[in-house]
């Protein structure tokens, strides 16, 4: 007999909680005996079942009032805080006064000073999250962030969604100071207003296949909130759903194609609405090429909640089902360390990776720097040459242990994206939530980003879509789009704001650019203003030295309006192919349009009103419910049924707020 | 460029990702709910008043220490107990309603230990805590956490075993 199955090291051993060198002494004292391994074994099970048994919901919450009073401790900062609301607010209510005198313009201008100006302050102000990634701005025309959430809540968009009364911002305020429990970030973003075709006849942007801003948005509608209006992103509304573009067949030239519908448009009834949509190659689900995927998984503290790591296990488990031997999957996880969980085992041995799966748990805090590090080394040593090879990062994106900042994350994932390993983030969870920096992430990363709030958000991800989310099928696809001025006077590119491109960044390979995967669309919106149709845009003096006319031939004497030129990369390739479409000039009522075309206008418009985009004058909240509703169509997976419930909650939601 | 968090933003983070677990923990002590907020409430309020970014090393077992005698506290002055030892014996597992649903066999065995054992396993199987923190929280020795971690582990083994008849 030995002693040892009563000292308690061994259960302190079965917990994993003795140092190194505790742990080798008594691996040496153990010396292998079976009786003592064995007992030690049954207390980890034992240990197991506690740890799962006792793991039960911790709800309880304190009220706001005790918030209040704890929040008391920072006051002084609150009672300034109440100092530039009133001011503002006075300064609004003199606005409002003033208005009857000078009109709605006026107002509007001044409005977004003091706007802007709190913004300024705000920026000053907060503490919060410090990211001065002044070469990312300069590169995507992001403004540093700013949480202007006093304004944004009573503010434009409740006005837009009931059609436009002007007492809006006396309800704003309140809203700010609950605000400051939540320390989600978003970006702050200077929508794209509307541009001369002969001054800007060019207009570039990459492409973006996220969908994350969608349905992150319908997390705050289904708490019956209305989302910051930061974190809505038009395009990633539009290309949530599909429209039914073709895919281009395996003996077309190129792997991707372009489609373009144009009608009247529905926000503004004098001007064109035009949809450009892109739709890569499919293939078979028995031809899809191997994959070597590491999924890298958050497992720190913030991660235990029911809509975080355990949706992750059960969105992980169904897709590993679709798998078998074509695939071969790893699991990294980070905490406060990081670790390699699962080396890489082929997907058909599913008892493996499920119960690898079931350990999982959370605890600690983040240091992703080093989980980036080990999931890229992963992917590396089990390369596929002619395959899929691609990190999967899960996370709600809180990173704040250790020596990770944001920029050497960046830094990691772009020299990583030079392998030809891509990369997928999922986003979880809520609260601190940090949607900028995971889209950063994916954006450098070669790769494609998603947030996940339910199962079956998962299942559309990781299941429906799973080649789309997996398999690349052109890299760095480019859109530019040529105005023809004789036929344009004006146009709008209806979101991708942060991600524009410089006009000559199309036609320059160095520049990385958004990637499609098998079978993926992408679409586009501009609202073109009609030569012949006046529009009120800033403009600068006449030209003394050169005047701005059409002078080529083949501009004048067209109907085109426009062309559409598309560049790409295989997913392996170094050198961009070129596709172009010209699109003609055409009156067509709105009612015309395809029902895919509708129901898409009704999508971006949805997610402008909430983004507070002022540019919408001939359509409200309920007449764009409509439209969704007559152009559903088939919907089999029941996506665009959901979209329908989620615009009147944001209606219902909105007529409380005011 | 740097990714910084600054004090308050730490400070409203932790509060959110704490109040839940530290209010099922002081509500054992406390027993009511209101109380028991009443305790992490002001528990929180002590870590705005440290020292920052110290502080963020300190948290969670700091968190769960000050809000244990802050209960414990509270419980003697309701209760007009004079000493720790008997106000320290009402830690009761008794649990929200969720705790209610676990596996009866694994309630009955937690509840059937010594108070102070129970403690324990709650602060290590529940809360999460390492048995370093647990003796900080407590204020046991470090090495009474081990002998009462594996002797309360051995005498739940063995009731699973005999009840299940597993093995």
């Amino acid at each position: 007999m030995n002693k040892l199955i009563d000292d308690p090291r061994i259960t302190l051993y079965a917990l994993g909680q003795l140092s190194p060198e505790e742990e080798k002494e008594l691996v040496m004292e153990i010396n292998n005996d079976q009786e003592t391994l064995a007992e030690i074994e049954s207390i980890k099970r034992t240990a197991n079942l506690l740890s799962k048994e006792m793991n039960v919901n911790a709800q309880a919450r304190l009220e706001p009032e005790r918030i209040e009073e704890i929040s008391k401790v920072y006051a002084k900062k609150k009672l300034k805080w109440m100092g530039v609301f009133a001011t503002l607010a006075c300064s609004v209510l003199i606005l409002i006064v003033s208005r009857e005198q000078t009109g709605i313009g006026d107002q509007k201008i001044s409005l977004k000073k003091e706007i802007a100006k709190m913004d300024r302050l705000e920026e000053m102000e907060s503490e919060e999250i410090a990211m001065n990634d002044a070469d990312y701005s300069a590169k995507v025309g992001r403004a540093a962030p700013a949480k202007s959430k006093g304004l944004a809540f009573g503010g434009a968009r409740q006005n837009i969604m009931d059609k436009r009364s002007a007492e809006m911002p006396a309800s704003a305020p309140p809203q700010a100071f609950e605000e400051g429990y939540n320390t989600e970030t978003y970006d702050h973003v200077e929508l794209n207003d509307f541009l001369r075709a002969i001054e800007h006849p060019l207009s570039t942007f990459s492409s973006d296949v996220d969908t994350a801003s969608y349905a992150n948005t319908r997390r705050f509608l289904n708490q019956g909130q209305l989302p910051p209006k930061e974190s809505v992103r038009v395009e990633e509304f539009v290309n949530y759903f599909d429209y039914g573009y073709e895919a281009p067949k395996k003996n077309d030239e190129h792997p991707i194609r372009i489609y373009t519908e144009m009608a009247n448009s529905p926000y503004n009834s004098k001007y064109k609405l035009v949809k450009i949509g892109l739709k890569t190659r499919e293939f078979l689900a028995e031809k899809r090429p191997a994959s070597n995927l590491v999924f890298l998984i958050d497992v720190s503290g913030s991660m235990s909640d029911a809509n975080k790591l355990p949706l992750v296990k059960e969105a992980m488990k169904m897709m590993v089902r679709k798998m078998d031997k074509k695939e071969t999957i790893s699991i990294v996880v980070y905490a406060g360390a990081s670790g390699l969980v699962l080396p890489a085992t082929s997907a058909d041995n599913v008892t493996e990776i499920f119960d690898s799966l079931n350990k999982l748990s959370a605890g600690g805090s983040t240091n992703g720097g080093a989980g980036i590090e080990l999931a890229y080394k992963v992917a590396k040593e089990n390369f596929i040459q002619e395959g899929n090879n691609r990190v999967i990062l899960v996370t709600d994106g809180d990173f704040n242990v250790g020596t990770t900042s944001q920029g050497s994350l960046v830094d990691v994932i772009k020299e990583k994206a030079k392998d030809n390993i891509y990369l997928t983030v999922l986003g979880v969870g809520m609260g601190n939530y940090k949607d900028s920096t995971l889209e950063k992430l994916s954006a450098y990363g070669n790769g494609n980003y998603a947030y996940i709030d339910s199962l079956s958000e998962a299942k559309k991800v990781l299941i429906e879509d799973r080649f789309k989310t997996l398999h690349a099928m052109a890299k760095d696809v480019k859109i530019q789009v040529e105005f023809n001025p004789q036929n344009v006077e004006a146009y709008r590119l209806i979101g991708y704001e942060n991600r524009k491109m410089a006009n000559q960044d199309f036609n320059n390979d160095k520049k990385d650019a958004g990637d499609m995967g098998a079978g993926h669309t992408v679409t586009a919106f501009y609202e073109v203003v009609p030569k012949g149709v006046s529009i009120n845009l800033p403009g600068v003096d006449k030209l003394k030295y050169q005047k701005a006319e059409i002078t080529e031939a083949k501009g004048k004497n067209t109907d085109e309006l426009l062309t559409v030129k598309i560049r790409y990369k295989d997913p392996k390739g170094d050198a961009s192919k070129l596709v172009e479409q010209a699109v003609n000039k055409e009156d067509r009522a709105f009612e015309k349009a395809s029902s895919d075309f509708k129901f898409a206008s009704a999508v971006a418009g949805f997610a402008m009103i909430l983004r507070e985009d002022d540019k919408i004058n001939d359509i409200n909240m309920s007449q764009l419910i409509e439209i969704a509703k007559e152009n559903k169509g088939e919907d089999p997976n029941g996506h665009r049924e959901e979209f329908i419930e989620n615009m009147s909650i944001a209606q219902k939601i909105a007529r409380k707020v005011r | 460029m740097r990714f910084v968090m600054d004090k308050k933003t730490w400070f409203q983070a932790t509060i959110r990702d704490q109040q839940g677990r530290l209010i099922r923990y002081t509500q054992k002590i406390v027993i009511d709910e209101s109380n028991a907020k009443d305790v992490v409430q002001d528990g929180f309020i002590k870590l705005w008043g440290q020292d920052y970014p110290e502080s963020k090393e300190l948290v969670p077992p700091w968190l769960y220490r000050v809000c244990r005698n802050l209960a414990i506290d509270h419980y003697r002055r309701s209760k007009k107990f004079t000493t720790i030892e008997e106000a320290e014996l009402t830690f009761e597992f008794l649990g929200s309603e969720e705790e209610k649903l676990m596996n009866k066999e694994v309630f009955q065995a937690l509840k059937s230990l010594p108070k102070k054992s129970c403690e324990v396993m709650i602060l290590t199987f529940q809360e999460g805590l390492s048995y370093k923190e647990v003796a900080e929280v407590t204020g046991l020795t470090v090495s009474h956490v081990g002998v009462i971690l594996h002797q309360s582990l051995k005498v739940i083994k063995q009731k699973m075993n005999t009840e299940f008849g597993h093995e």
